[in-house]
């Protein structure tokens, strides 16, 4: 029947007696059988080593036989024996020195018996090995119960760990892509702290010269915050803004739709428009560090007009701040994640302001190596975030960018 | 109903109010003030650093309070300062310099 398997009764003990003492060996199987044991008898080590199979469960041997000795058949059953089934072994003997009671010890011997062999000997060397039988079986199946368990488990995180790796595969697919996005050049990072990220990245081009740009870090890591950026990304995209009135009215909609569903998740955002033909752009900023502009060394921290995140209270209104973005300007927004994870407590100097020194030291430096040096620069490859950190940089496109 | 406007002193007392700490705080916060409480007192100087998480779970304790809650925070440090100023909760936490000047505004 499947499922169902036969099993010994659980105090029958399978006892191979070695002893070359056939008289020796007839009296201790009387007493072992008269005990609930089954027995087999051999008359020397030779013929042990033949008999002897994983059903026995105490092997009695005496140790001066002639031929092979016990010591040197007790190494030959450790050697040869699986680890699977428990095998008690008691050795009968004269008394011997302590040097080669240790040596037997070595060779495998759980126990003793001293000639002349008596009942009551016997009868702890059988009660000692039924007690080992019992508490190796149990481990057994004990073991086997775990790694049944184990297996079970190992396939869910399997199957988990390949949903996770695909999820974060379609997260990742939502970041800006190609070198240039309208008449914007773009350079992005993008780390999540865990395989997915709460952080997210977008880019679009809005048409006649604008693009619109945005950082949303949705509270938290993993699964749910990125199913929430992942959604927060297509609503702000949908809503295309491409002025400062849309702007705000899209940070106003989507505080009101988080608010909505009630389940305290919260995101900040930065969005932003660029007015390329008119050298100019707006950000609306929600709860979001400030971006830095940066015109050659000088680096502008664009912090006027922020209002709370997203998902917060109710009724909170957003204003666009304007900015000029000329053709040597370079605009680098940023999440928190970029800026914490720089140790500032030697230097003493804060994240956020480490980060606009190191702009002002790379002003020469193009946009393609942007992302490098500032990796570079704040220790990143070093360090294993606990946030997620994302960078996004843009500058204007120039003549020979939009060359073939 | 009865609204306590006596002031509650509420302490963070971790370092990194983070996603492992704040739900802590949050439990401990959630039992420890009185139902109807509207004045309270956040003293924030063991606080070096908090994440996402930590500062909504302090938002999460305003709302609790309802829309006449208010509550005074000390002891902030440098980089709380700042995270107060980046999300505007610096309009709804006001931050003092120490706790007589929190007492006082949150008496008057």
């Amino acid at each position: 029947m499947k499922g169902v398997s036969r099993r010994r009764p659980i105090d029958r003990l399978n006892v191979l007696i070695v002893d070359d003492d056939e008289i020796l060996g007839e009296f201790i199987a009387l007493e072992l059988q008269s005990r609930g044991c089954s027995i087999l008898l051999a008359p020397s080590g030779e013929e042990a080593l033949k008999l002897i199979g994983e059903d026995v469960d105490l092997l009695l041997t005496d140790w001066q036989m002639p031929g092979m000795d016990g010591m040197e058949l007790v190494r030959r059953v450790r050697q040869e024996r699986s680890g699977e089934s428990y095998l008690h072994i008691a050795m009968m003997t004269a008394r011997e020195g302590s040097g080669a009671m240790l040596e037997a010890l070595a060779a495998g011997v759980d126990h003793f018996l001293y000639k002349p062999v008596d009942s009551v000997q016997l009868e702890l060397a059988v009660a000692t090995a039924r007690r080992n039988r019992l508490l190796h079986r149990r481990l057994n199946r004990r073991n086997q119960l775990l790694a049944t368990a184990h297996a079970r488990m190992r396939k869910v995180f399997v199957a988990l760990r390949e949903d996770l790796d695909a999820a974060a595969s379609l997260h990742e697919r939502l970041l800006p892509s190609g070198r240039i996005v309208g008449s914007v050049q773009q350079v992005h990072l993008y780390q999540p702290a865990l395989s997915l990220g709460g952080d997210t990245i977008g880019t679009l081009d809005l048409g006649e010269g604008k693009t619109l740009f945005f950082m949303i870090d949705v509270r938290g890591h993993g699964v749910p915050a990125a199913l929430e950026s992942f959604h927060l990304h297509h609503r702000l995209k949908g809503f295309r803004p491409s002025d400062p009135a849309e702007l705000c009215r899209a940070a106003v909609g989507l505080n009101e739709e988080m608010l909505q569903r009630g389940d305290g998740s919260y995101a900040t955002m930065l969005a932003g428009v660029i007015d390329a033909p008119a050298n100019r752009g707006w950000i609306v900023r929600a709860g979001h560090p400030p971006p830095l502009l940066q015109q050659g060394t000088a680096v502008t921290v664009l912090e006027q007009g922020g209002s709370m995140p997203l998902g917060w209270f109710p009724g909170v209104s957003y204003a666009a701040e304007p900015f000029t973005f000329g053709p040597s300007a370079r605009l680098t927004v940023y999440s928190d994640g970029l800026t914490d994870c720089f140790d500032g407590r030697q230097s003493g100097v804060s994240g956020d302001l480490y980060l606009a020194r190191l702009l002002e030291a790379g002003a020469e430096r193009p946009l393609a190596g942007f992302v490098d040096f500032i990796e570079e620069g704040l220790g990143l490859r070093k360090a294993s975030p606990h946030d997620d950190v994302s960078l996004l940089a843009l500058e204007l496109t120039r003549l020979e960018d939009s060359a073939p | 109903m009865n609204e306590r406007k006596d002031i509650f002193d509420l302490r963070v007392d971790c370092e990194r109010l983070d996603a492992a700490a704040a739900p802590e705080f949050k439990r401990r916060a959630q039992q420890e003030l009185p139902a109807e409480q509207k004045r309270v007192l956040l003293d924030l100087d063991a606080v070096s650093f908090i994440d996402s998480t930590g500062l909504g779970v302090l938002v999460s304790i305003l709302k609790q309070m309802g829309p006449d809650g208010r509550i005074a925070v000390i002891g902030a440090r440098p980089p709380v300062r700042r995270l107060f100023e980046i999300t505007r909760l610096d309009s709804l936490f006001r931050l003092y310099g120490d706790a007589d000047q929190a007492r006082q505004a949150l008496a008057g």
